[in-house]
């Protein structure tokens, strides 16, 4: 619980910030996604129109004395007590109400939930008792210096040996731990219970294990987890933790996607749900009555890299780009001038061009190179058939497992978008692309960081692991590359839309 | 233009919607399918691959306008077949085994159902006693074979010797085809035929059947 202190009439998210606390805002503050919930209690003003539609989209479970409001939009004047409403984007509320169905123990000691992301490593410290969160860091991951994706580990893994990227690693977490401790003025010795997610290959290189296999053919894992092991086994200092390694369903999908069934209550058998985790890789696991998973190389046009003027998601980048008459407007990260174009940036700014005729169905643009608005950032013909390559890969992998299930697109009741990029993804620019279906245009949401979601409840539950090594179990794998029905789709999906009449 | 010209053109910028509307009114105007299908649709697809040799245009310009070909010559199929126009042949193909590469094997397949030909499609990392069998089963008159690495590139000599092995190799024609494939390399592993891109495997798939 925090409590924040509005001398003048403000924003919420800005006293917030003001007083360090960083909410997620999937929409950066656009007014349009309503995740940015926080209970209040103290002197707010009422919502606006704007917010109350949000809010009653949102449906979040009530606290008592709280209300729930929008960060973004709720004006405070002064004292207000504050309880974020979401870990990483899932609604604390929902968290409870599924660990609820796990009838978790808790004894009154530390737990540690920690994602290690290919590109980011985060850590949250609870009090196991009251499942409140003490601390939390996150960084980038220092592996990066060895590249941004899987495959450029997995090569410096083979290159200079697995000691050194597990040491980069291990290193990294033990002082994130150390600083987490610190914050919350704990020790060591008072953390019992330690979760570690992360994909297949982050998971292999933290324990050290052989990651040659990993890189070729038929991408053999020497394990997928689902283990216990002491925690001073890799963090020394961890006297008194044991150290849960969630399972995987293959290689390719690995534990971080195991947590993030867990994260978005998926399971195989309740309604047809969609989770979907883009990045480099596009993991989605279609949930029906069974679960099916695939994993579809969309290489790294998403995440802006081969793009001309391509940039991580960083200030400076130009996040969201529209028609304003015949012209294009744009947005950029931090509203710093324009450095670059991010995922999210690209697919706006395809979308836009061809509502402009700009670029046709088939991705042929009519002029070489297409300027954003005022900004002195172009979009090249060779950048617009890299994301044309991207979107079909992850479009056509949706199609197999809808095929697999014997389900449609209007069939779905939600389609959850996870991950660094996904959950930045905004449904209607990527709808007219055609990287997901019209269908499910109003029925999506991001979810977050779905992989730290679910090491949150397999940190706070252990009886959550069993649900988790369930559901890896039971997921089935739809082995892409050689399913018939990928390759026709991924065909048909090269085009942006329909091709209009004219 | 005249309508097989402007066919080719459609194909060229994956045009389908075009295709389509413009063999409508090819067979209304006289036209017959398999003009349409020879001197329209693959025209252009072959046209293309000149371009894609010569880094005009990529994989997925080519991806687009094999699109729009498959759109037309299944718009044909009907048409052909009430013209009593025959399958010109019939061809098994596939990836080598430990080799997952199938864009290319995928667009030689289009080619060659486009060119009139009934392909079975084995796909990707397939067993050499796999081709073995289909050619058995199959009788096919071809055999396109596909790798595109060259750690896996052996592969298409060990399956060729699985064929001789099995006593089948007078039954069929062999092509190989992927980037590290070269002509001598095909003739050095005893193959009848290499192509360097998809629209001439189905030329060279025709031609193989004249000789046969």
């Amino acid at each position: 619980m925090d409590r924040v202190v509005a001398t003048e009439s403000g924003l919420l998210a800005d006293a917030l910030a003001a007083a360090g606390h960083h909410l997620p805002m999937p929409c950066r503050g656009r007014h349009t996604c309503g995740k940015c919930g926080v209970y209040v209690a103290g002197e707010v003003e009422q919502p606006t129109p704007v917010e109350a539609a949000l809010l009653a989209r949102t449906q979040q479970p009530e606290l008592p004395g709280y209300t729930h409001r929008l960060a973004c939009l709720a004006r405070i004047h002064g004292e207000v007590n504050a309880v974020a409403s979401s870990i990483s984007g899932v609604a604390v509320a929902d968290v409870g109400m599924r660990l609820a169905s796990y009838d978790g123990d808790a004894p009154d000691t530390l737990g540690c939930a920690i994602d290690i992301g290919t590109t980011t490593v985060t850590v949250f410290l609870f009090r196991l008792g009251d499942r409140e969160r003490l601390a939390d860091v996150s960084q980038l991951n220092h592996q990066a210096v060895h590249g941004a994706d899987v495959l450029s580990r997995i090569n410096a893994a083979n290159s200079n040996g697995v000691a050194a990227l597990q040491k980069l690693i291990v290193d990294q977490v033990a002082s994130m731990l150390e600083q987490t401790l610190q914050k919350a003025a704990a020790r060591p010795s008072d953390v019992t219970r330690v979760t570690i997610a992360g994909n297949t290959t982050m998971l292999h290189l933290l324990t050290g294990r052989d990651v040659r296999s990993l890189g070729v053919y038929p991408f053999t894992p020497e394990t997928l987890f689902g283990d216990t092991l002491p925690a001073s086994t890799l963090f020394q200092d961890l006297t008194h933790a044991e150290l849960y390694l969630p399972p995987g369903i293959s290689t390719y999908v690995g534990p971080d996607i195991t947590c993030g069934l867990l994260a978005t209550g998926l399971d195989g058998n309740g309604r047809p749900e969609l989770l979907v985790d883009v990045g480099t890789n596009g993991e989605m696991v279609l949930a029906a009555d069974g679960l099916w998973c695939c994993s579809t190389a969309a290489g790294p046009a998403f995440e802006g890299a081969e793009i001309s003027a391509g940039m991580p998601a960083l200030p400076g980048a130009i996040e969201d780009v529209w028609v304003e008459g015949d012209h294009l407007g744009f947005a950029t990260i931090g509203h710093k001038s324009a450095k670059g174009v991010c995922g999210t940036g690209l697919i706006s700014a395809v979308d836009a061009l061809l509502d402009l005729g700009v670029i046709d169905e088939t991705g042929a643009m009519n002029t070489s190179t297409v300027e954003l608005g005022s900004s002195r950032i172009s979009l090249t013909q060779a950048d617009v058939r890299k994301l044309q390559l991207a979107k079909a890969a992850v479009a056509a992998g949706l199609d197999t497992l809808l095929h697999e299930a014997g389900l449609t697109p209007s069939d779905l009741t939600a389609l959850h978008l996870a991950g660094g990029f996904g959950s930045y993804l905004q449904p209607r620019p990527a709808v007219g692309i055609g990287l997901i279906p019209q269908a499910l245009v109003d029925k999506t949401d991001s979810a977050g960081n779905t992989a730290l979601t679910g090491a949150v409840l397999l940190t706070l539950s252990t009886a959550a692991r069993r649900a988790a090594e369930e559901r890896a179990a039971q997921a089935r794998e739809v082995a892409l590359a050689t399913h018939p029905v990928f390759t026709d789709r991924y065909i048909e999906n090269m085009a942006f839309r329909e091709e209009s009449d004219d | 233009m005249s309508i097989l010209e402007n066919l080719s053109e459609a194909v060229q910028k994956g045009r389908a919607k075009d295709v389509l509307t413009l063999i409508e009114e090819g067979l209304a105007e006289g036209l017959s399918a398999q003009r349409l299908l020879d001197e329209g649709l693959l025209k252009g697809m072959s046209l293309l691959g000149v371009r894609f040799k010569n880094n005009e245009v990529f994989v997925p310009e080519v991806l687009i306008a094999a699109r729009a070909l498959n759109k037309g010559s299944e718009a044909l199929k009907a048409q052909l077949i009430a013209d009593g126009v025959e399958a010109k042949g019939k061809a098994v193909i596939g990836t080598v085994k430990g080799d997952l590469h199938d864009i290319g094997k995928n667009l030689v397949k289009m080619m060659l159902e486009g060119a009139g030909f009934d392909v079975v499609d084995l796909g990707v990392d397939v067993p050499d006693e796999k081709f073995v069998a289909a050619i058995q089963e199959q009788t096919p008159d071809v055999l396109l074979l596909s790798a595109l690495l060259t750690t896996t590139m052996g592969q298409l000599g060990a399956v060729i010797d699985a064929i001789k092995a099995a006593g089948l190799r007078e039954q069929v024609k062999i092509m190989v085809g992927g980037a590290p494939i070269t002509h001598g390399f095909a003739t050095e592993i005893g193959a009848d035929g290499y192509s360097p891109d998809a629209a001439s495997a189905a030329e060279l798939a025709t031609s193989l059947l004249v000789a046969a």
